[in-house]
């Protein structure tokens, strides 16, 4: 190994049958890997597309076939799986809390983050280091406190309380802030020498520079929200405001047919997953946004 | 360009906080109650909606069906009834059976004493001698059933369906272990079985009991446990709680002592490799694996026959201690009760009579798989759907009536808060330790009696 | 100077209008509901209690941490929780380091196969679990493919192993992202040197990627740390609250929210967030002060950067 490392140049035939073989077992091992990601999600697709009969009886396929083995295409799981889902109602709620979080999160933390980092106040630093060690309190420990809290206020079993708890983010702050520190000061100074006020800098000088930012936090927050199971199930129980997700969970608990509660998967999963084709490179990038702070 | 898309976004902004105060504002009108019942096929939802729709017209009460999966409907439930609202939007709703105490000690619920009667006659459900116009006839209820809506002296809920568990067998798997050629024999041989000594004769005469058979499967080691051992100490002349002593388990007469050793002897016999740990009987792992020669479980197991085809199902009733004290069962079931702080009492008793009466039970029967808590409608049904495979049909009828008949023998669960729990935890992971050959670590019943004491009185405040 | 006043005055109350909504909504929805729950779990506010109840001191912490009568299970949910976070962090750092360094090593399809990776990231949370329920039933398609007959998610030996495995599976793609570019920032000169010595693939990888992505790695331990401890929305999800059955995947957060939704115990639920979260604060503030000692020159030389200007 370390001849054939060395001699790299001189030799490259010995090399190349090395480097191939090693670079062949890289890849049959990723592709096996890539299997057990991808072969779920087909194996999903397929038995959603099946009778219940064939799923039980037949031997692992990933085809949608029947008990003969013949291709067929049981739209009737995704006609169940709607009306049990209550799609309609469900896709609605489910929107209605996506929008107004993600658009009240991107202005309410962007302005508050601009004030955090660029305008100056009486105790600004302090008010943002509170504000930030609240970031070290999980979601997870929240939930009992925000329950409290909503029913104090009498908005659980209503829209609101999918809403007020999640219409800011800290974190959310915290990115933006930092996005906000890196922005050139000269072109504010510009603006500001002109007689531009505050919000005017903010909304159209500043704000247009961290866009990038802001579509990233815009899908993460849209997705966030798309996804949550917790929070609904815990403070909604009135099943006309469920959510996508706590639907079918609620499926998940009937005894529908397999095949009927894989549609619904399918149905609440795969607008997600296309949106990631569509708008990977914002995904990826706010995942590494979100990596950095570690 | 810039301008347009801000004010696009606050359009939208305010749109979706409109929607949101409008879907939140949107609760249904003062005339409209609901009912909170466990979810269920599509065709039996609509067969509902149908009914309810037909109970809209004759009394002008416009009815919101709610339905929520088993699974999640104690704590969907729990949550309206823990808000702190001074009205919440549940007017009728089920109740499982176990749950009625837990209900009707904080004041949950409400009193129907007035609106109960007992007539001679078991006929009617509903007599008219009431200021509210009506009273239930206790006299046209299943008895036990009856029993489980009672609580400190008090009726809190109506009865709606009940079940209990019968010992199930596959003929095919008995005439393996036993040697025997033909199914009436093998019939003949385990329909003998009255008591316990008869099943401990029929165990003892199959050569590979304990390592190739399992005696019996789906008894797990969580609630079901807790559930069947009732059904053992029933069966062995004990009760479960003695209300006036407050002891659980008394067992001054050894009655207990009795059960718990059946059960230890049960679990000896049935390795653990073979009977499955968790589940209880489905018709995808009891006998037919051919290796688990009864199963204990109540009537819901038998729908999934119908689509799984296994013909060779039976059943008979539980034996017991001895032949003086007869065939008993344990009970389970749903009962329909009024939350206390709903709005529109009067209306929702009219809708519980409603669906107690002979227009709804047959299809209660269907959603649940139990049998009707009023005596006359519950009946083995006809099984339109499954006329042409008279086979199936034959085993589904089989087994249906083995279950109506254990029914008359049905005992209740202690009516005590946080019973429960002492069914779900405090029975189970005692008894585990006592007759479960691989977590033994307590040696006698009387160990057990005091743990399984010790916890429940944590529970039974 | 009068004129001085009123602009200081102007200056304070833009700033304050710019963060009045998050003073609103922090106190709403942090501070006050932080409070409320600490005072709750100083009483036995619950199911029965619910108009009626009082101050019972620290009866609920100390039922607790005295695993006593029906709350004996609060040290094995512990135990649980620290099982689960034994499966899922190492295996999560290994097969991390291993898919990444495979994807590192200059293969063509590195974008297609970090994308397929991330699926289960963006997929719902309930549809995975959907998915791999009926894949790991007794009559589903990994016994199928053993020939096996195992009720994995049933079954008190495999169902906390399966979990874990399935969240080790949902979070490799956002790992491997992560692993990956801090395994880009590595200096190639390190690699080239490396070579020079005559250092094996192996030891390239020992002693130089391994001490490059340490501080990634040391992430993603006490990222698996705090998140670890917060386990319980899959068992949810699956088993529903209360569950009797297998109690092999009873972690901490499952059984609290056991406590809260299914015994509307909020007097306990509020105590037992409360102890979850010194658990949780603890490893934060070991994650802080080793960061800081770690990165803490890097980071002094940024501050005077932002101090400078700010400074303006």
């Amino acid at each position: 190994m370390k001849a054939s490392n060395k001699n790299k140049l001189r030799f490259p035939s010995r090399v190349n049958a090395f480097a191939v073989t090693r670079k062949t077992l890289v890849y049959v091992i990723l592709i096996a890997l890539c299997l057990t990601f991808i072969v779920p999600y087909v194996w999903m697709i397929a038995s959603s597309l099946r009778t219940e009969s064939a799923y039980l009886g037949n031997e692992f396929t990933l085809l949608p076939v029947d008990e003969n083995g013949k291709l067929i295409f049981n739209f009737d799981n995704y006609k169940q799986a709607f009306e049990a889902l209550n799609l309609g109602a469900v896709f609605l709620n489910t929107m209605i809390v996506c929008v107004v979080n993600t658009v009240a999160n991107l202005f309410l933390n962007s302005i508050a983050a601009y004030a955090f980092a660029r305008l100056r106040f009486f105790g600004r630093d302090n008010i943002f280091k509170v504000i930030l060690f609240s970031m070290m309190v999980p979601g997870t420990i929240m939930l009992v406190p925000n329950y409290l809290i909503c029913d104090y206020l009498g908005i659980t079993d209503s829209l609101f309380a999918l809403i007020m708890p999640f219409v800011m983010s800290v974190y959310n702050i915290f990115l933006l802030r930092q996005q906000f520190l890196g922005v050139d000061k000269e072109i504010e100074e510009a603006a500001k020498i002109e007689g531009a006020g505050p919000f005017y800098i903010y909304f159209r000088i500043v704000l247009p520079l961290v866009k990038p930012m802001l579509i990233v936090l815009c899908i993460t927050t849209f997705m966030w929200n798309y996804s949550n199971y917790l929070w609904p199930y815990v403070v909604n129980s009135d099943p006309s405001l469920r959510t996508l997700s706590t639907s079918l969970a609620e499926l998940m608990g009937t005894n529908y047919d397999i095949t009927v509660q894989l549609a619904g998967a399918v149905i609440v999963s795969f607008p997600m997953i296309i949106v990631f084709f569509v708008l990977q490179k914002y995904i990826i990038g706010g995942t590494m946004a979100g990596a950095v702070k570690g | 360009m810039k301008r347009k898309l801000a004010l696009i976004l606050t359009i939208c902004l305010l749109v979706a906080s409109a929607v949101a105060v409008l879907a939140a504002c949107n609760k249904g009108g003062d005339n409209e109650i609901s009912f909170y019942y466990y979810a269920m096929t599509n065709d039996l939802n609509n067969e509902l909606k149908a009914k309810l729709g037909k109970f809209t017209e004759e009394t002008g009460i416009k009815v919101k069906p709610v339905s929520i999966s088993k699974d999640n409907y104690n704590s969907s439930v729990s949550s309206k009834l823990t808000s702190t609202k001074k009205e919440i939007d549940i007017d009728v709703m089920y109740l499982d059976q176990p749950n009625l105490a837990q209900y009707a000690a904080p004041g949950y619920i409400t009193k129907l004493d007035d609106y109960i009667t007992e007539s001679d006659s078991r006929e009617g459900t509903v007599e008219s001698d009431n200021a509210a116009g009506f009273a239930f006839n206790k006299s046209a209820f299943n008895k036990s059933a009856w029993q489980t809506a009672v609580y400190n002296g008090s009726t809190y809920a109506i009865p709606l369906t009940l079940n209990t568990s019968v010992l199930y067998y596959n003929v095919e798997t008995i005439k393996k272990a036993t040697g025997l050629t033909s199914d009436e024999q093998a019939i003949e041989r385990v329909e003998s079985i009255k008591t316990w000594n008869d099943l401990k004769a029929f165990a003892e005469s199959i050569s590979g009991i304990g390592t190739d058979y399992a005696l019996f499967g789906g008894m797990g080691n969580g609630g079901y446990l807790g559930w069947y051992s009732q059904v053992f100490v029933a069966a062995a002349g004990g009760t479960m709680y003695d209300e006036a002593t407050k002891t659980v388990l008394p067992n001054d007469d050894g009655t207990v002592t009795k059960a718990f050793d059946m059960i230890k002897y049960m679990f000896d016999k049935s390795p653990k490799a073979i009977r499955n740990e968790s589940t209880g009987f489905t018709g995808s792992n009891a006998s037919p694996a051919g290796k688990i020669l009864f199963s204990l479980a109540d009537s819901s197991s038998i729908n999934d026959l119908k689509t799984r085809t296994y013909t060779t199902m039976r059943a008979i009733p539980i034996p017991s201690e001895n032949e003086t004290i007869g065939s008993v069962s344990n009970i389970g079931g749903e009962n329909l009760v009024i939350p206390a702080r709903s709005g529109n009492k009067d209306k929702a008793l009219q809708l519980v009579k409603f669906l107690v009466s002979g227009e709804c039970m047959p299809l209660f029967e269907k959603c649940t798989n139990n049998f009707a808590a009023v005596d006359k409608y519950a009946t083995v049904k006809e099984f339109a759907d499954l006329e042409d495979n008279q086979t199936v049909k034959a085993t589904v009828t089989h087994l249906y009536t083995v279950v109506q008949q254990q029914l008359a023998s049905a005992q209740v669960r202690p009516v005590v808060a946080g019973w429960m729990n002492v069914n779900d935890k405090s029975i189970p992971t005692a008894l585990v330790k006592y007759v479960d050959p691989d977590k033994e670590s307590l040696g006698s019943v009387d160990a057990v009696l005091a743990e399984i004491r010790q916890s429940a009185a944590g529970y039974l405040k | 100077m009068k004129q001085k006043t009123k602009s200081i005055l102007k200056r304070n109350a833009i700033g304050y209008g710019f963060i009045a909504p998050l003073l609103i909504y922090f106190v709403i929805f942090q501070l006050a509901p932080m409070l409320i729950a600490l005072i709750i779990s100083f009483t036995n506010y619950s199911w029965e209690h619910l108009f009626d109840y009082e101050f019972v001191g620290f009866h609920n912490y100390w039922t607790l941490l005295g695993a006593q009568g029906n709350y004996s299970w609060f040290w094995s949910s512990l135990k649980t929780t620290f099982l689960y976070i034994l499966i899922t962090v190492p295996a999560n750092i290994i097969l991390t380091l291993a898919v990444s360094s495979l994807l590192n090593s200059k293969i063509k399809g590195e974008k297609f196969f970090k994308t397929v990776f991330y699926i289960p990231s963006v997929t719902v949370g309930v549809a995975i679990m959907v998915m791999w329920k009926q894949l790991l039933s007794s009559d589903g398609v990994i016994n199928k493919l053993f020939g096996t007959n195992i009720d994995f998610l049933y079954n008190n030996n495999t169902a906390l192993l399966v979990i874990a495995l399935m969240s080790v599976w949902g979070g490799l793609g956002y790992n491997v992202l992560i692993m990956l570019s801090a395994m880009k920032n590595i200096d190639q000169s390190l690699y080239e040197a490396a070579e020079m010595d005559g250092a094996g693939a192996f030891k390239r990888f020992w002693y130089v990627t391994v001490p490059g992505v340490m501080p990634t790695v040391f992430f993603f331990l006490v990222m698996g740390l705090i998140g670890g401890f917060q386990v319980g929305e899959q068992m949810l999800i699956i088993y529903g609250v209360n569950d009797v059955y297998v109690d092999s995947m009873h972690t901490y957060v499952y059984q609290l929210y056991s406590i809260m939704r299914g015994d509307s115990d909020y007097g306990m639920a509020s105590a037992m967030s409360y102890l979850l979260f010194l658990i949780i604060l603890v490893f934060t503030l070991i994650q802080f002060r080793l960061q800081n000692g770690r990165s803490d020159r890097k980071r002094r030389v940024k501050n005077k950067e932002i101090t400078a200007n700010e400074g303006v």
